[in-house]
């Protein structure tokens, strides 16, 4: 299929209008093949026809998620982006850290929307036990929600295959995982007692309103399954949740410039971080 | 003290937060003075986060109240609450059209200009029509935002108002943007129109020949090739991106199977030059749909490239182009690859050129 | 010499391209960006520093002038060069820009000529 680079820029910026999300010239390949997808889906033989049957014709925008479901990876993993989780682990939770201890606040509060099987709370209270040299010294809560009960269960189970640890820096899969069977990895009590998992719908209207006083907030790779609206208001919520200065994290392709204007933008280490 | 009671309390909390609940529980409790709340509480709140939350919930709200009311925020000297209520007017029904177009009244220009861009944003059947009004405004403006949208929203019923404005305008950018709309909207009237104003496309002006080169992409013909060929040397890495759409273009309408022989070879150089990574793979991709003897070698070469996305175009291309002399090379550079897209992209080439008897 | 980036700001598809071009053939590296919010991001998401703003005032999202004061209270911007052009032609529209931190402002549509004539004087 031909797709011409007027016409990949034309359907990455509607994407990002509308989610946020950006994709570099390199993924003009990938992009290609899960266009020619949906165009054959929906019997249109040119780049251009499909470009305005998502402007013009896509009234309830059920073709364009279909897109959106297409082109992003939902796959979920110990230590998925490992880069932004440095710059969390090295620059964001240092300075949270030192402003609570000027305050004497000993409470570090983390939420994981989204947090399927477990595996972002479950890599968060890793880096915090790693991190947190007066460990000791802190209230720590991580708490992970989904809105399916049985990911949530598997989330309390704590166990998991090689494909959900390869990312687990070796000293830490050592250290923080048992193994009960070959090729199953099992969370360590001192991990999991860490982390609190809740089966919760973020879309409910007063879902999120006695959720306060957080310091960060993951939603990587979420937002981009929900329409436009939807989107606003979680992330209305999320603001709502966080202490002043509090940081959110989205997925590396994810913008929040299109969904929201009250978080104040800051560069570290080559990433946009997003804070309140 | 009643539910309706607290949430007003609430508006005036030191709290954000509880603010922005307040707003929200007054939209959904369905609050009957919602509308007039949330517009007084728009106009006094310092919080952008709480601002964004009465724009939010103001779009759920629909119906003549909520048009009436908003509009005369139109003339805020906020410039959020101004463009947040273009917002919100552009969400409302074809009820909100025949409130809309009466702007186009107003003795303000800015109000008439942001009339246009709610006509625009509603996206309703009969937004052109009034939008099309604009092209006869006295402001300019005016006129190139009415130009803008119409090409933009695909009205071929305006081409004449267009084909007009671009004869009688002395202003660049409104030539320009007129330009523009003809490329998407153009009839044989713009055809002559643009040929006759244009006699020596070498003559135009530089900032011209973005929009000109525009209009022959997607409504040139053949005889304008060589002159877009000339402007590669003289205009290639500026203007990269318009050459090679217009050369795309005019050769796609044509359906020629081969290129001129003088066309491969500036291609070749072209592809080399300093032009961006992403136009070579393009050039590289469209090489392969003609079939001069020269393009399979040459995509040979570049298939071999260590900058994935010539490796990429140059394998694609071999793809289209089928010369089956090119099978060993496809073969041999399967073994080698590494990288899952390059390999998958060399496998569906080796396909198209050895289909499975 | 290294040429000179500007990030072009203007929601308007046919205003943005056509002010880049201007820029584009008189010299300079060019970037845009949809509204304020878009503009602040690829700012700080750019490797290379950006030398100045040339930027609409409204826009959806946000608007210019909020732009232009997020942009300034960050201190590694407080000195970047910022023009306005707006349709906007009031006083107080420009009293508005300057205070924002604008250092000039023009009133659209300009000829290319002025536009170029400004950014070359404020890049010296």
């Amino acid at each position: 299929m031909d797709l011409s680079t007027e016409d990949f820029i034309a359907i990455r910026n509607l994407i990002y209008e509308r989610t946020g999300m950006h994709f570099g010239e390199n993924k003009i390949y990938y992009f290609k093949k899960r266009l020619q997808k949906r165009m054959e889906i929906n019997q249109l033989h040119k780049v251009s026809e499909y470009i305005k049957h998502l402007k013009f014709f896509d009234r309830d925008n059920r073709e364009f998620q279909e897109l959106i479901n297409l082109i992003t990876i939902n796959e979920t993993y110990f230590f998925r982006e490992f880069s932004q989780l440095q710059i969390f682990a090295e620059v964001c939770l240092p300075e949270v850290l030192e402003k609570k201890r000027a305050k004497s606040d000993p409470n570090l509060r983390i939420f994981s929307a989204a947090c399927s099987s477990g595996e972002e709370p479950y890599t968060l209270a890793i880096i915090l036990k790693e991190m947190l040299e007066d460990f000791h010294n802190w209230n720590v809560i991580i708490k992970g929600v989904d809105i399916d009960e049985n990911v949530i269960n598997q989330a309390q189970r704590g166990i998991y295959d090689s494909r959900s640890v390869k990312d687990v820096p070796p000293p830490y899969l050592e250290k923080h995982f048992s193994i009960p069977s070959p090729g199953r990895f099992m969370i360590n009590p001192e991990i999991k007692n860490m982390v609190v998992l809740e089966h919760l719908n973020l879309m409910e209207r007063r879902s999120l309103r006695n959720e306060r006083h957080y310091d960060f907030i993951f939603c990587r790779n979420m937002l981009i399954y929900f329409d436009e609206f939807s989107r606003k208001q979680l992330v209305e919520k999320f603001y709502a949740m966080l202490n002043k200065g509090g940081y959110i994290f989205l997925g590396h392709a994810e913008s929040l410039s299109r969904i929201s204007t009250a978080f104040k933008i800051r560069r570290m280490n080559g990433h946009l971080m997003y804070q309140a | 003290m009643s539910n309706k009671d607290d949430f007003i309390k609430n508006l005036s909390s030191e709290d954000e937060r509880e603010r922005a609940f307040a707003i929200e529980d007054i939209v959904y409790e369905e609050i009957p003075e919602a509308i007039d709340l949330l517009i007084a509480q728009l106009e006094i709140e310092s919080s952008q986060f709480v601002r964004e939350v009465i724009i939010r919930n103001l779009r759920t709200l629909s119906g003549s109240e909520l048009v009436e009311k908003t509009i005369p925020l139109l003339h805020s000297d906020d410039a959020f609450i101004r463009n947040a209520v273009i917002e919100i007017l552009s969400e409302q029904d074809e009820l909100a059209i025949s409130f809309i177009e009466l702007l186009l009244d107003n003795p303000d220009k800015d109000i008439r200009k942001f009339a246009v861009d709610i006509l625009f944003q509603l996206q309703s059947p009969h937004s052109a029509a009034v939008i099309a009004r604009g092209l006869d405004d006295p402001d300019i403006n005016i006129k190139i935002t009415a130009a803008e949208y119409l090409g933009r929203l695909e009205a071929r019923a305006h081409i004449g108002g267009i084909n007009r404005l671009f004869l009688t305008s002395k202003n660049l950018l409104l030539r320009c943007t007129c330009l523009e709309t003809m490329a998407i909207l153009g009839d044989d009237e713009s055809a002559r129109l643009v040929a006759e104003f244009y006699p020596q496309p070498e003559q135009i002006n530089e900032l011209e020949l973005y929009s000109y080169l525009k209009y022959l992409a997607r409504q040139g013909k053949e005889e304008y090739l060589p002159f877009v060929f000339s402007l590669m040397k003289s205009k290639g890495k500026l203007m990269a991106k318009e050459i090679i759409n217009t050369i795309e273009g005019i050769l796609r309408r044509s359906g020629a199977v081969y290129l001129p022989a003088r066309m491969v070879e500036d291609l070749t150089l072209y592809i080399a030059s300093e032009i961006n990574v992403i136009n070579k793979y393009e050039l590289l991709v469209f090489l392969g749909h003609f079939k001069n003897s020269e393009i399979g070698p040459l995509l040979a070469s570049y298939a071999c490239s260590a900058e994935k996305l010539l490796c990429l175009g140059a394998v694609e291309g071999l793809g289209f182009l089928g010369d089956p002399e090119q099978l060993p090379l496809l073969v041999e550079l399967k073994k080698q690859i590494k990288d899952d897209e390059l390999l998958e992209a060399v496998e569906k080439a080796i396909i198209q050129l050895a289909p499975v008897r | 010499m290294a040429k000179k980036r500007i990030i072009v700001v203007d929601d308007s598809e046919m205003i943005r391209n056509f002010h880049c071009y201007i820029l584009k053939t008189a010299g300079y590296k060019v970037l845009s960006a949809v509204d304020g919010a878009d503009a602040l991001e690829k700012i700080y998401s750019s490797e290379e520093p950006i030398d100045m703003v040339v930027t609409d005032i409204n826009m959806p999202n946000m608007d210019g002038y909020t732009f232009i004061e997020r942009l300034r209270e960050d201190e590694q911007y407080e000195e970047i060069p910022i023009i306005i052009i707006s349709t906007e032609d009031e006083l107080k529209d420009m009293e508005r820009g300057y205070e924002a931190g604008a250092n000039i402002y023009i009133v659209k549509p300009t000829e290319p000529e002025v536009m170029v004539e400004n950014v070359r004087m404020l890049m010296e």
